[in-house]
């Protein structure tokens, strides 16, 4: 077995590792990072996107490895175990960088409310620290990525800088839209319009020659992958941290966390393909996103902690909470001429606080520059169907009863100059948007390790059980009672409703909070139980929120460098 | 012997050298074959919607392969060439290619396939469904202004406009 050893290791290279890691390494503490996936070559993987006949969003990562599943797009219960009576339908990648590889690159700040939620609305619970705590961090996180914003959009929250980077420009559909929606307000709170703002984004709007990225050129592939790394991913953190003396071992899946008799922990036993290795270390840090973390808390029962590390609230896994995503899509009167620009640019924030929150959850509006590419397919999945036309289009998001004016079965192929007018004239007028539905922590809604039944790395998959609440229902039915008068301003003559779907946005199971026996770390991410063990990422969120939750995660995370620094000097 | 027959036969006898008994083209089919490509891209041009100067050699030949190596049903290309008598006829009429080709299941489900080999890129071969060229799929083409996701489309910000199109 072989050993290692640093002030600080680290368990996970995704955003959160990574920018904690940067952190330490520039404070010149020696910092050893445990990934379980591989590092990703971009150029590879969109090679591989581009030869795969039959691409998703992991194509240019497939294919899984052995050493490294994680819940594939197209089927997620090849990894997951669901024991609920609702599908959790997100997923996440396991690679040196993490699912930042391929996350859209929406960097929005939490709004004040979403850190008080008990308290402004009677409902779920407080954060222990408020929008004033992490204020300076969100500012930190938006110039690492860096960030690019407008300083006058109406976003619901106050900034006490301006945004690193320049905004990404409103697309041509965008500013169609923004016209479009200014009569429209919320069906329950009409004091709240439909107010469309550029949304910041962790995209360059000039090249950063150093790292070799370059300005964003409308490649439209942000998901799954940037083809010239205008979109920030964790791996041009990592690379900045390695600069400066981190370590990175990748293919190393981290299985058990050791301790002493003192609650101390003392050691992180991983896998890899050679064999086992133990890394031991002053400080601990786990930051292995909201599923990989609290299994392999759980996983690492003992007699001392019979419920896993961390555990004594019994709060481990609980509350796994995801944005419930509702899509709308529609073919435009006017043609918006989509495809052509970073996926989205430009969003509703306006509508996620006020007092509806008191009954239903609050949702913000993506608007996407994507066609119907998410909820039916790129142009050539169009037009497969147009030629046969032998029956109703292929929804994914399993939305049949809910569309209007649907042309179906058609009695004649279409072929020849007819196709290729029919092709121009639905793609060009193609409209998609996101609602990202807030629900809130249920101890109920769990994840933990099925200890019966083990993954291709011999570990255990993840049982999850999950079910939607009534509250995020609520939010479902204003969502699409409002989707419904957004398409008809924009004079859809087709429409289309889904079911809710998985944003990828996997929040709550390792909470933070001030009181040990309801939460698992406090307001710093140190656990309570084990002085030297900190949890970075989503899965220390109390609740979810609206907003997309990277810039948080990232703000949580070089907030906590200072503890870990302060806990490395004792 | 050559000179009586005719230039339809020979494709037919040229194709089914190639698709069903897999052997070398026939001696003096290379010269024909060139002329079979030619047919197969104006064939592909009507299905398809675009000029025949829009269809792209070297995916004509290989989607043409493709189709002879595994065809997804017992016609051959050809027979939708004299259907149609393209030899002749520029640009059929839409009733005339419907009544033809589209009246008939095999024949339509050959048609479909020669379509979706040009619009996705992707083809059938001995190890499965392949990428021919995933810049040229001629479905983003169709649309007037775009290529396929993933390549550089123009300068930062050039998306704040109304595009060009073709």
């Amino acid at each position: 077995m072989s050993d290692y050893n640093a002030d600080v290791v680290i368990v996970g290279g995704g955003i959160a590792g990574a920018l904690m890691a940067l952190g330490l390494v520039r404070a010149n503490a020696n910092v050893l990072i445990i990934e379980a996936g591989v590092r990703v070559d971009r150029n590879k993987g969109i090679a591989n996107y581009m030869n795969t006949p039959d691409r998703n969003n992991d194509t240019p990562y497939s294919p899984i490895s052995n050493s490294a599943p994680y819940p594939p797009m197209m089927n997620p219960d090849d990894y997951y175990i669901q024991t609920g009576p609702d599908k959790f339908q997100s997923n996440y990648i396991k690679a040196l960088g993490g699912t930042t590889w391929h996350w859209l690159g929406t960097s929005l700040r939490f709004v004040p409310n979403d850190f008080k939620m008990k308290s402004e609305y009677g409902v779920g619970v407080d954060w222990p620290i408020g929008y004033n705590d992490i204020e300076q961090w969100y500012y930190e996180a938006e110039k690492e990525l860096p960030v690019s914003g407008d300083d006058e959009a109406p976003l619901g929250v106050k900034r006490n800088n301006p945004y690193p980077s320049s905004m990404i420009p409103m697309t041509y559909l965008d500013k169609i839209v923004q016209k479009a929606f200014a009569d429209i307000s919320l069906p329950d709170a009409p004091e709240i319009k439909l107010e469309v703002a550029s949304t910041p984004q962790g995209r360059l709007s000039k090249p950063e020659p150093d790292q070799q990225r370059l300005a964003c050129c409308g490649s439209n592939n942000c998901i799954p992958m940037c083809p010239v790394g205008a979109k920030y991913d964790a791996s041009f953190t990592i690379a900045k941290a390695e600069a400066l003396g981190a370590v990175v071992i990748t293919n190393a899946t981290a299985k058990f966390i050791q301790t002493d008799s003192d609650g101390n922990v003392t050691g992180i036993l991983f896998q890899t393909p050679s064999g086992d290795s133990i890394a031991t270390g002053k400080v601990f840090v786990l930051a292995a996103h909201a599923i990989e973390t609290p299994k392999l808390m759980l996983m690492s029962k003992s007699e001392q902690y019979p419920n896993g590390i961390g555990n004594s609230s019994d709060q481990v896994g609980r509350n796994l909470m995801d944005h419930n995503c509702v899509l709308s899509y529609g073919l435009t009167k006017e043609r918006v001429y989509p495809y052509q620009a970073p996926l989205s640019t430009s969003g509703v924030e306006v509508v996620k606080d006020g007092a509806f929150r008191k009954n239903r959850g609050a949702f913000r509006i993506e608007i996407g520059n994507d066609g119907w590419s998410w909820p039916v397919g790129y142009p050539e999945v169009l037009a497969t169907w147009l030629m046969k036309r032998s029956g109703g289009r292929t929804h994914r998001m399993n939305n049949s009863t809910n569309s209007k004016n649907e042309k179906v079965i058609l009695a004649q192929n279409l072929f020849g100059e007819k196709l290729r007018q029919d092709i121009k004239n639905n793609v060009m007028h193609e409209i998609r948007f996101a609602f990202l539905c807030e629900q809130l922590p249920d101890p109920n809604n769990r994840i933990v390790p099925a200890f019966d039944k083990l993954g291709t790395d011999g570990l255990p998959r993840p049982q999850i059980f999950y079910k939607l609440d009534d509250y995020v229902k609520a939010s479902i039915s204003v969502a699409v009672e409002t989707q419904q008068k957004m398409l008809d301003a924009l004079g859809c003559t087709e429409q289309h409703h889904s079911s809710p779907w998985g944003a990828g946005h996997i929040v709550g199971t390792t909470r933070m909070g001030n009181d040990p026996k309801t939460s698992v770390v406090d307001k710093n991410l140190k656990c309570h139980d084990h002085k030297n063990l900190f949890i970075l990422g989503s899965s220390v969120f109390p609740t979810v929120a609206a907003s997309n939750p990277t810039l948080t995660i990232a703000a949580l995370a070089l907030r906590a460098v200072e503890d870990v620094q302060k806990m490395l000097k004792q | 012997m050559q000179n009586k027959i005719g230039r339809r036969q020979f494709i037919v006898i040229c194709s089914a050298a190639a698709a069903v008994s897999m052997l070398p083209l026939l001696p003096g089919c290379s010269k024909r074959s060139d002329l079979e490509l030619a047919e197969f891209k104006k064939l592909s041009a009507v299905l398809t919607g675009f000029q025949v100067t829009d269809m792209d050699n070297d995916l004509a030949a290989i989607y043409y392969k493709s189709i002879l190596e595994f065809p997804p049903v017992d016609v051959n290309p050809s027979e939708l060439f004299a259907d149609l008598e393209l030899d002749t006829v520029v640009t059929p009429a839409p009733n005339i290619i419907e009544q033809k080709i589209y009246s008939d299941p095999k024949k339509t489900l050959l048609a479909n396939t020669i379509i979706t080999y040009w619009l996705s890129g992707s083809f059938k071969s001995k190890d499965g469904i392949k990428v021919s060229d995933y810049q040229q799929m001629y479905a983003w083409k169709a649309t007037g202004y775009l290529i396929p996701n993933a390549q550089c489309r123009g300068d930062f910000g050039f998306w704040s406009n109304k595009p060009h199109v073709v």
